[in-house]
């Protein structure tokens, strides 16, 4: 008895040592989306507050101070001027606020639409779920940049038709994705009891099937907004997206290219803040990918 | 179900696909509520010009018989009329497409080739220095902005150290090689145009490097994944504890059994270059379908638009069909889905 007791013990005591070395380790992974996290909300609220924190908020629009045009980089103008001797630094709070509302509506768009598709695929199947899937694989089959070009190029170019033409061609991800999961989760004996308690079709889709798919769509989510500020930025640089002189990262990284190679900081700086959100974007991604464990493209 | 078999299946559904493709284009372009004539003409163009361009355009006829003619002039190499270089768009596309799928295969490769083994390293040295540094660099690979990425090596290298062209695809004094491929690289190789070949090769490095580096750090965080995934796999375990070299187990067995899911993707990775040469064959006036394709999406160049995604649409059918049949080689299994 006294064995038993001993062991059961020095068991318990070895799983108390176990789960605080887990809770280190995962803490030490976890520090890195830490950071992530306090990168992009600083990012945010910065963007967000822009018209209160901004150094010289009057610089947004097309004010114009000619004596103060390209100043370098200075306590004064901590990424320095552009030709209009605007404020880069206060146009980078301004800008970011098209740029990463971009990035965070675009995914949630896609994903509510492809969610939705992929969800009636996967629980409907036969006959309306291979057409959907089919519509989906054919999305599938053009870049999604092309695609957006194209919507662009129809509708004429603006900060709403970016978002639309990108979220057009972000939800057959969402879908696939989604129809995977749908397939192997309606099998399963919740699914199964459900059914013969009587739930109806959209109460199983939504409230059993669904819950049970979230992880890997939250980590796709999260991931897809580092790409989608990525396109966005892309197609504001080839002045597809908002027009001057309103600010936008991928717009002023395109006008200071005039002025090359002397005056750097302008091209210089927006990037930098690109960088910087798309970055703490993917360190949270990572982390998410790490805590639920799952694998996603 | 053996290879051969495989292979003309994926070669059936390969026409519905080209199709399918050919067919959302068209969709897309003309039941989208835009109206191509009224924006090539801008908002003050009077009424009777954007009547006669829609005319000209073929726009008033009902949208099957569009069609129609649409698929008719396509399959006789007609794409109507550019806009902006008043050429037929087939006759540009054809021309720019070479530059693009030059640049394409250049980025692309530079991916696999340092993305492969960086991958494979950190993948067997999880969590050692090599692994950490390169999980460093894969991270800043897929957050960098590409366009920005091409802008800065070109102010590195060649405003201020001087080594490498601004822009363009060959040096300003020399003869392009005699037009074989359209690959400047394998043309002036093939005719031993040494002059030519160097200086493409110096024009080409900094565009293909700033196309490489997301799809290179896709590579090696997927290989190193699928590595350490596979590393504790009952198989290889049971082959180490049977004392098999830990050479040989990797080289025949793990290595294999990896690199299928980057196989996968290689197509993926394929698409994303071309459509992000949009934006970095802008940066470098790299003459390629990229910039062709951007300048007509902002002069509302309606039919080199359309050209342009249909090229790109079939560039990247006929790349996945590629990688489909090194997968079905590689993987047998899916030969029988």
């Amino acid at each position: 008895m006294n064995k038993i007791n001993h062991t059961t013990k020095s068991i318990s005591r070895h799983a108390h040592l176990e789960s605080l070395f887990r809770g280190i380790y995962m803490i030490r992974k976890n520090v890195l989306a830490l950071i992530g996290i306090g990168l992009f909300l600083s990012l945010l609220l910065m963007c967000i507050f822009a018209p209160w924190l901004a150094p010289y908020p009057e610089d947004a629009g097309d004010t114009i101070h000619l004596s103060q045009s390209f100043n370098p980089p200075s306590l004064l103008h901590i990424c320095g001027t552009d030709q209009m001797g605007r404020d880069i630094f206060s146009r980078i709070m301004f800008g970011g606020r098209n740029t990463l509302l971009a990035g965070l509506i675009i995914p949630l768009i896609g994903a509510s639409i492809g969610c939705t598709l992929g969800l009636i695929a996967g629980y409907i199947g036969r006959k309306t779920g291979s057409i959907i899937m089919r519509i989906t694989d054919i999305f599938l089959s053009i870049p999604s940049l092309i695609i957006a070009l194209l919507v662009i190029g129809i509708f004429g170019p603006s900060l709403k038709n970016i978002i639309i033409a990108l979220s057009i061609n972000w939800w057959p991800w969402y879908a696939r994705l989604l129809h995977g999961q749908v397939i192997s989760l309606r099998e399963e004996t919740f699914v199964e009891a459900s059914k013969l308690l009587g739930a109806k079709s959209t109460r199983i889709m939504f409230s059993e099937i669904l819950p049970n798919a979230i992880p890997p769509i939250i980590v796709k989510i999260t991931l897809d907004m580092g790409y989608a500020i990525l396109s966005a930025a892309a197609l504001g640089f080839l002045g597809l997206g908002i027009l001057p002189p309103i600010p936008e990262w991928g717009l002023m990284i395109s006008q200071g290219r005039l002025y090359l190679p002397r005056i750097w900081w302008i091209t210089t700086m927006p990037g930098i803040f690109i960088f910087l959100a798309v970055f703490s974007i993917n360190l949270i991604g990572d982390g998410l990918r790490d805590l639920f464990d799952v694998e996603v493209m | 179900m053996r290879f051969r078999d495989y292979l003309l299946k994926r070669l059936l559904l390969f026409i519905p696909t080209l199709f399918g493709v050919v067919v959302l284009i068209f969709l897309l372009v003309h039941i989208l509520p835009g109206d191509p004539a009224r924006l090539a003409l801008g908002p003050d163009a009077p009424m009777s010009q954007i009547i006669s361009l829609r005319h000209s355009l073929g726009l008033d006829k009902p949208i099957h018989i569009q069609f129609i003619i649409f698929l008719d002039n396509f399959i006789h190499g007609k794409m109507g009329l550019s806009l902006l270089t008043n050429r037929d768009v087939y006759q540009d596309v054809t021309q720019f497409y070479p530059a693009s799928l030059e640049l394409a295969i250049v980025a692309m490769s530079i991916a696999i080739i340092i993305g492969i083994p960086l991958g494979i390293v950190s993948g067997i040295k999880q969590n050692k220095l090599v692994d950490h540094l390169s999980r460093v660099v894969s991270l800043f690979g897929v957050s960098i902005p590409r366009f920005w990425l091409a802008i800065m090596l070109v102010l590195a290298f060649s405003f201020y150290m001087r080594i490498l062209p601004i822009s363009g695809r060959i040096g300003s004094g020399i003869s392009p090689p005699t037009h074989i491929t359209g690959l400047y690289l394998m043309d002036s190789l093939i005719t031993l145009n040494m002059t030519a070949f160097v200086s493409s090769l110096k024009h080409i490095i900094l565009p293909a490097i700033s196309l490489s580096v997301s799809p290179l750090a896709q590579i090696v965080r997927l290989l190193r994944a699928g590595i350490i995934e596979h590393k504790r796999a009952p198989h290889v375990m049971m082959m180490k504890s049977n004392g098999m070299p830990e050479n040989l187990i990797n080289r025949k067995y793990l290595f294999k059994l990896s690199f299928i899911p980057v196989l996968s993707i290689i197509g993926l990775l394929f698409a994303s270059v071309i459509a992000m040469s949009f934006v970095v064959e802008t940066v470098f006036s790299w003459p390629g379908i990229g910039r062709y394709g951007a300048n007509a999406v902002l002069y509302a160049d309606f039919n080199a638009i359309v050209g342009v995604t249909i090229l790109v649409g079939i560039t990247f059918i006929i790349v996945n069909f590629i990688v489909d049949m090194f997968y079905g080689y590689f993987d047998p299994r899916v030969r029988y889905e």
